[in-house]
């Protein structure tokens, strides 16, 4: 199976999902129908998996040299993610939200042909590195949601219809973010012992991730320990997302930046 | 069940506390937290160096004791003493959480690794903040606080705290064996050129290190992506991209648009060599990619074909100009992948071919073997290849940490906001103590209730925000 196909591929794949999430927000009405739901999800699931192991079949090597291949396997996990939050914490929108983002670099792959020869330099090419892009893509997802909570629950004090739900949801968003923004850093300490010698190596990259990390840890204790401090909390879990955007794309305009390792 | 209720009124009810007078909270924890910085930069400043590191073994072994030993007798002799309980809750840790913060952003902000030529900044170290004193003390006191934490809420241990327990100790381990494991880490590089056996390495310093193995290069190996091609302004020296259309990979029978020309490749050979006014494939030393361009002026219908290359370390680059000021050129191209195949002799009597491939480090002899790099004015035709070799006893340690993280991670996501209500009925019975109740800092105020004296918790939380 070759790349000729992937057009196809993809509208299947975006047409069962689209139906497994429509399905889902349908059974709202009759819980019974969600079963459907289950089978459009991992029937689209059926059809990427089947694309993946032809193209690694006729690659002859896993599909993860260039970045259109590795755009595969976003499209590819994004979703079963989204699935398990779904399961486990019964949030559509999140189930929804990641299929969403799957079908983009899915349709980036299917709009624009000519990247999937795009280099991915020699120390890119590793097993690690698309679960540590993955995971942090979800964990940003997410917390770039719980961010938007925390400004609702700060509109909602300031006109006093403060609601309890929006707290949790934002606790919950953060509890889940933040393990996959630690599954991202270990994942890439890994990945750095195997390409460049050591898993930690202060680079600018790292040093904003940890501290974005960091933040997200001092708003978790801060809700366990005092949960009547909801409005600096609140104003916690606000910041921690401007040091998760210096992270993600500001580090690169920084004088500590010179000479980073980090190119993307 | 609502975990997110408030932690009771007495709190909020009681007067005032003097500083220092017990039991402490936050505003002692970000004292205490502030001093260590000063003091870290006093230091700093009185001493000066090219900055601390940590001691190799054994000593290294014996300060991880003692980590845990101090933390360990502090809870087995004076449990309910208010300054080891309260270096054992939230407040202390986010003192400490903040001296770090602090020390980490300062290493986010400055230039690490170079002087950055202004005298007091230097001086203090902030050039260098991971082997400062200030970091140096943020971080002890962060895992003194994470460990006494971690043995308060594990002895007596309860099924539970499976949890917690992963999170916090893998956390200290992964540091604490991460900055002590440092005095134990080898890094040298190996240069080795064709024939050659070398069996030592050189670290950073320029030491020559001995090694229980020896490596003999047999080739340096190098695929790269086929060169891409586009059009070069004369004024300004660079390419003209103004599109995905402006710069393509180059293969035989392409054809396409650029910057007002008609282009088809006509021949492209990856390696070939430069004879009279033509290319022929060949394959040797410092060939190089060659392809012949037709191109015609989308307008004025002007045709130019001719040859172009980027050349080799001994080829001479070659563009083809298509009119005043442009010209179509070649850009050298990017690696693929590169090795070293080479034979590996170990101290046990090992003898056998193997590959070294960035991303795939081989192990041998406790020592990790990386591919490093390579001559880069020789590219694919580099005479060497720059072996760098690691020797991380510790690493196990540091692994085991996150094994430990990875597992509290995925217990994170699972449980999610339920932990926060696991921690109250835990915290109450663990501070059943009669001081507790007075503490500010102590998490055993936090209650389960949905409501305190009478009030809906949600309502009550209206009244608080706002
Ligand atoms: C991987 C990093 C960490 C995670 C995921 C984490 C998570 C948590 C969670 C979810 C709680 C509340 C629920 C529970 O008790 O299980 C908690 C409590 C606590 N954490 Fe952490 N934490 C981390 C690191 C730290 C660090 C670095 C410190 C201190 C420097 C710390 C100190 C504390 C303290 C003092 C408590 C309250 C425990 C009690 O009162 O029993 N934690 N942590």
């Amino acid at each position: 199976m070759t790349w000729t196909v992937f057009p196809t591929v993809f509208a299947l794949s975006t047409a069962l999902w689209g139906a497994a999430v429509a399905v889902v927000y349908l059974a709202r009405l009759k819980p019974r129908a969600e079963i459907l739901g289950h089978l459009f999800f991992w029937a689209g699931m059926a059809v990427m998996t089947i694309f993946i192991l032809g193209l690694w079949g006729s690659l002859d090597r896993p599909p993860m040299r260039t970045l259109g291949e590795t755009r595969l396997w976003y499209g590819f996990f994004m979703p079963l993610i989204g699935y398990l939050t779904w399961r486990r914490w019964q949030l559509a929108w999140v189930l929804a939200y990641s299929i969403l983002m799957a079908v983009v670099f899915l349709g980036i792959n299917v709009l624009n042909p000519d990247v999937h020869d795009r280099a991915l330099m020699p120390a890119l090419q590793s097993v690690w590195f698309v679960p540590h892009v993955i995971v942090y893509i979800f964990a940003y997802a997410l917390l770039a949601v719980s961010a938007i909570v925390a400004v609702k629950a700060l509109y909602e004090g300031r006109s006093g219809q403060f609601r309890l739900k929006t707290l949790t949801l934002a606790d919950n968003m953060v509890y889940i973010g933040f393990a996959f923004l630690t599954l991202g850093l270990i994942f890439g300490a890994i990945w750095g012992k195997e390409a460049w010698g050591h898993y930690w190596n202060w680079d600018p990259k790292e040093v904003w991730a940890l501290l974005t990390w960091i933040v997200y840890l001092a708003y978790i204790h801060i809700r366990a320990h005092r949960s009547d401090l909801v409005r600096p909390a609140m104003w916690t879990l606000a910041l921690a997302f401007v040091v998760l955007m210096v992270c993600w794309f500001g580090v690169n305009y920084l004088p500590s930046a010179q000479g980073s390792i980090h190119t993307y | 069940m609502e975990p997110f209720t408030s932690n009771g009124r007495k709190n909020r009810i009681k007067p005032r506390k003097t500083v220092w007078l017990f039991p402490w909270g936050y505003t002692e924890a970000f004292l205490i937290a502030a001093a260590l910085l000063l003091v870290g930069f006093a230091l700093e400043w009185v001493t000066p160096g090219d900055g601390l590191s940590a001691p190799s073994w054994p000593w290294n072994g014996v300060i991880w004791v003692v980590l845990l030993l101090i933390p360990l007798l502090l809870h087995i002799t004076m449990p309910q003493n208010p300054i080891v309980r309260w270096m054992s809750q939230v407040p202390a840790s986010m003192g400490a959480i903040a001296a770090v913060t602090f020390s980490v952003l300062l290493m986010g902000l400055f230039l690490q690794g170079q002087p950055s030529g202004i005298g007091w900044m230097d001086r203090l170290g902030l050039s260098r903040m991971a082997s400062s004193w200030p970091f140096l003390l943020s971080i002890s006191w962060f895992l003194f606080v994470l460990v006494m934490t971690t043995i308060r809420r594990s002895i007596p241990f309860r099924g539970r705290n499976i949890g917690f327990l992963l999170n916090h100790l893998g956390l200290w381990i992964v540091i604490a064996g991460g900055i002590l494991g440092s005095g134990d880490l080898l890094r040298v590089t190996m240069t080795l050129s064709e024939g050659q056996t070398v069996w030592y390495g050189t670290d950073r310093d320029g030491r020559t290190v001995e090694l229980p193995l020896a490596l003999e290069l047999h080739r340096f190996h190098m695929e790269e992506y086929p060169p891409k091609m586009g059009v070069l302004s004369h004024e300004t020296g660079g390419l003209i991209i103004r599109g995905e259309q402006d710069l393509v990979e180059i293969e035989r029978g392409r054809k396409g648009h650029m910057s007002g020309w008609d282009y088809e490749i006509l021949q492209f050979f990856a390696e070939s060599a430069r004879i009279e006014d033509r290319f022929e494939p060949l394959h040797d030393i410092g060939a190089a990619p060659a392809a012949q361009i037709r191109a015609v002026h989308a307008e004025r219908g002007d045709t130019v074909t001719g040859w172009i290359t980027c050349g080799s370390f001994n080829m001479k680059h070659q563009f083809l100009e298509l009119e005043e000021g442009r010209a179509m050129a070649m850009t050298v191209p990017q690696s693929k992948r590169y090795m070293s195949l080479a034979r590996l002799y170990t101290q046990s009597g090992d003898n056998r071919m193997i590959d070294i491939e960035v991303n795939h480090p081989y192990s041998a002899e406790g020592w990790k073997l990386y591919q490093f790099s390579y001559d880069d004015r020789f590219g694919k035709w580099s005479p060497i290849s720059i072996i760098e070799a690691i020797r991380d006893p510790w690493l196990p340690v540091v692994y085991t940490g996150f094994i430990m993280m990875l597992l509290g991670a995925v217990y994170l996501f699972w449980l999610g906001k339920d932990i926060g209500t696991e921690l109250t009925q835990n915290t109450d019975e663990v501070d059943s103590a009669p001081d507790a109740q007075d503490s500010p800092g102590s998490s055993g105020s936090a209650t389960n209730e949905k409501e305190v004296s009478g009030q809906p918790a949600e309502a009550r939380l209206k009244t608080e925000i706002s």
